[in-house]
C-alpha cells in the first residue's frame, strides 16, 4: 500500500516503506565505500612491508605493527617525518593566526566606516575573490627566488594569509551587528580600534571559526607551492615529503611508509572536520568555498 | 587653535580606514596584483634563472607553445578530456547524493560524515592513496577482480583507462562540495511549489523534474562554472598518482607548466602558459557573473 502524507520537513512525501529501505541500503552501501579507501589506508600502513607485498589483502591486518610508523620517524635513509610534521603545524597556524588578524583589520572599515575610496577598495577585494593563485606562481616563485626566501617560513605563510575571500566574508558578517552597541561603546570613551575587539570580534566568532578552519585546511593540504618553493629537507611540509618520498622510497619498503605518512598527514584535517562538520557544511552551502 | 583640533580630526578620521587597511592592501598588491602583471611580462621573455638577461622575446613563448612545443595540444586536449569527464559526472552524482541524503533516513549523520570525509583529504594523499590500491602487483583491486576471475589489469601503466581512473578517485575525493552546494539549493526551494505540485497530482519523480530541476538551475551554473575554472587548476590529485603520464595521457595544463617551469626552468614559457589559463578563468567567470545578473534581474 502506498501511503502519501505530509512530513514538515524537507520532503512532502514519504516515500513508501520498502522504496525507503532500497535507498537506505543503497546509501549505506555508498557510504561505507566512499570510507573504503580510508579504512584500507589505515590498515595496510599497520601491516609489515614484506605483508604487503606477499601475503593477500586483508582488511583487518594479520599481525598489526606499527614498524612502518617507527620507519618514518626514526628513517636513516632521508628526512624523518616529525620536521615536517612540525613545519606544517606552524605554517597552518601561522597562516590562521594572520588571515584572521589582517582579515578582520581589513573588514572593519569596509563595513563600519565612511571613507573616500572605499568603494573602490571593496571592488579592488572582490576582483581577487576571482584570481586564481595558482596562475601567479611563476612570477611570485621569482619574486622570493629575488628576496632570497625560498625555503622559508615567510615564503609558505605569507601568500596564504592574503585573503579576499576573508575580508569579503568578515565584511559581511560585521555588517549584520549592530551599529548602536558600538555607539554606545564609543560614548564610554571606546576607540575604533577598541570597538573592534571588545564589540565586533567576540560577536564574529561563528564567522572567524568559519574562516580558521578553512584557512587551515587550505594551508595543511597546500600542495603545489610547497612543492615549488621548497628544496631543502629540513623545511618540507607533509604533502611535499610524501612527495619526497615516492622518489626516496623504491620497491618493496614503499608502501608501508608511505601510507604510514598519509595516514599521519591526514589525522589534522579528518579531526577537525569531525568537530567543526556544521561549520564545515555551512560554510560551503552559503559561499561556496573550497577547502 | 581651534581650527588646528578640527582639521585633526577631520584628519585622523581620513587616515584611520587606511591604517587598518594597510597590512592587507600592502601584501594583497605585492603578493597578488603585482605578481600578476609581472607574469604577463615574464611571458614575454627568454629565461631559465641562470643567464643574467632576460631578453624580451615578444610572443615567441606563445608561437613556440601553439606550433612547436611536443606537449601543449596535449595537455590542453587532457585538460578538456578530464573536464567533459569530471564536470558532468559530478554534476549528477552530486545531484542525486543530495537529493538522497535531504530524506528522512536512519543514520543521516553517519551518511553525510562519510561522504563529505573524503574532501578534506590532502590531494596528494588522494594521488598516492590510490596509487596502493591500484597497484598492479599487490593493489586492493586486481585482487578482487582476480577473486571474479579477471585477470588483473595493468592500472595507470597502460594510458586507456588512465583519465578515467583519476575522474573517478577525483569524483571520490571531492564530490562533497557538489552535494552540500545542492542540498542548500534544495533547501532554497519553496515549499509551497511541492505543494501546488502534490495539489496538481504530482508524483514524487514528476515533481522532481518540473520543481526540483528548474529551482536548481542557478545552482547548476554555479557549480559548472566553479567545477570547470576549478578543473583548469587541477594538479595535486594527478601528479601522485600519475605524474602526467603514462605517456601524457593525464598531462593537464598545470602539470606541464609544472614540468615546463620547475624541471626544465623555461620560465617565460610556463608564465606563458599561466596567462593562458588566466585569460580562459577569467573569461568564464566574467560569464558567469553575466548570468547571475541576468537571473538576478528576472526574479
Amino acid at each position: 500500500m502506498e501511503t502519501k502524507y505530509y512530513l514538515s520537513g524537507q520532503r512532502k512525501w514519504k516515500i513508501p516503506d520498502l522504496k525507503r529501505l532500497i535507498l537506505w541500503v543503497l546509501l549505506t552501501v555508498i557510504a561505507i565505500s566512499f570510507l573504503l579507501p580510508i579504512l584500507w589506508t589505515i590498515s595496510s600502513s599497520l601491516t609489515s612491508n614484506t605483508a604487503l607485498v606477499q601475503q593477500k589483502p586483508r582488511l583487518i591486518p594479520e599481525k598489526p605493527t606499527i614498524e612502518n610508523y617507527i620507519t618514518v620517524f626514526t628513517t636513516n635513509k632521508t628526512q624523518t617525518v616529525g620536521r615536517p610534521l612540525l613545519n606544517s603545524a606552524i605554517v597552518s597556524f601561522s597562516t590562521v593566526f594572520l588571515t584572521l588578524f589582517i582579515s578582520s583589520f581589513a573588514a572593519y572599515p569596509l563595513a563600519r566606516m565612511d571613507f573616500k575610496g572605499s568603494h573602490f577598495i571593496f571592488i579592488l577585494i572582490l576582483l581577487g575573490l576571482m584570481i586564481p593563485l595558482q596562475v601567479s606562481f611563476i612570477s611570485l616563485y621569482l619574486l622570493f627566488n629575488s628576496l632570497g626566501l625560498l625555503n622559508t617560513y615567510a615564503v609558505l605563510i605569507l601568500p596564504g594569509a592574503i585573503s579576499p575571500f576573508g575580508v569579503f566574508l568578515l565584511r559581511q558578517f560585521f555588517r549584520t551587528i549592530p551599529k548602536e552597541l558600538e555607539d554606545v561603546a564609543m560614548i564610554d570613551g571606546c576607540g575604533r580600534l577598541k570597538s573592534l575587539y571588545l564589540i565586533i570580534l567576540p560577536l564574529s566568532v561563528p564567522a572567524l571559526l568559519c574562516l580558521g578552519i578553512f584557512t587551515f585546511l587550505g594551508s595543511w593540504n597546500s600542495f603545489l607551492w610547497p612543492l615549488i618553493v621548497l628544496t631543502k629537507s629540513n623545511m618540507m611540509t607533509i604533502p611535499v615529503i610524501l612527495s619526497y618520498y615516492w622518489g626516496a622510497f623504491a620497491g618493496v619498503a614503499k608502501w608501508g611508509t608511505l601510507l604510514a605518512v598519509s595516514v599521519i598527514a591526514s589525522i589534522p584535517t579528518i579531526l577537525i572536520f569531525l568537530v567543526f562538520q556544521r561549520y564545515f557544511v555551512q560554510g560551503i552551502a552559503t559561499t561556496g568555498l573550497k577547502g | 587653535m581651534k581650527t588646528n583640533t578640527r582639521s585633526l580630526v577631520l584628519l585622523r578620521k581620513k587616515v584611520t580606514p587606511f591604517l587598518f587597511l594597510l597590512p592587507f592592501l600592502s601584501f594583497y598588491v605585492v603578493m597578488q596584483l603585482f605578481p600578476l602583471f609581472q607574469n604577463l611580462r615574464v611571458s614575454f621573455t627568454e629565461w631559465d634563472m641562470m643567464s643574467p638577461e632576460k631578453p624580451f622575446v615578444g610572443l615567441a613563448n606563445f608561437k613556440y607553445l601553439f606550433f612547436s612545443d611536443p606537449f601543449f595540444w596535449v595537455s590542453v586536449k587532457a585538460t578538456l578530456l578530464y573536464i567533459v569527464l569530471n564536470v558532468p559526472s559530478k554534476i549528477v552524482i552530486g545531484l542525486a547524493l543530495a537529493v538522497v541524503l535531504n530524506q528522512r533516513l536512519w543514520g543521516k549523520a553517519f551518511h553525510r560524515t562519510a561522504i563529505f570525509l573524503p574532501f578534506v583529504i590532502n590531494s596528494a594523499v588522494v594521488g598516492l592513496l590510490f596509487g596502493w590500491i591500484l597497484d598492479p602487483q599487490s593493489g586492493m583491486l586486481n585482487y578482487f577482480l582476480q577473486k571474479f576471475g579477471i585477470p588483473p589489469q595493468q592500472w595507470l601503466v597502460d594510458p586507456t583507462w588512465t583519465m578515467e581512473i583519476v575522474v573517478l578517485v577525483t569524483i571520490w575525493w571531492s564530490i562533497a562540495f557538489n552535494t552540500i552546494v545542492y542540498l542548500a539549493g534544495l533547501q532554497g526551494i519553496p515549499e509551497e511549489l511541492y505543494d501546488a505540485a502534490k495539489i496538481d497530482g504530482c508524483s514524487p519523480w514528476q515533481s522532481f523534474w518540473h520543481v526540483t530541476l528548474p529551482g536548481l538551475r542557478d545552482t547548476t551554473m554555479f557549480i559548472v562554472i566553479m567545477q570547470v575554472i576549478g578543473s583548469f587548476q587541477a594538479f595535486g590529485n594527478i601528479w601522485l598518482l600519475t605524474h602526467g603520464g603514462p605517456v601524457n595521457a593525464t598531462r593537464v595544463l598545470m602539470i606541464h607548466l609544472y614540468r615546463i617551469g620547475f624541471y626544465y626552468f623555461r620560465m617565460g614559457q610556463a608564465a606563458a602558459i599561466a596567462v593562458i589559463i588566466f585569460i580562459i578563468v577569467l573569461v568564464l567567470t566574467l560569464i558567469m557573473l553575466s548570468m547571475f545578473r541576468k537571473s538576478e534581474l528576472k526574479n
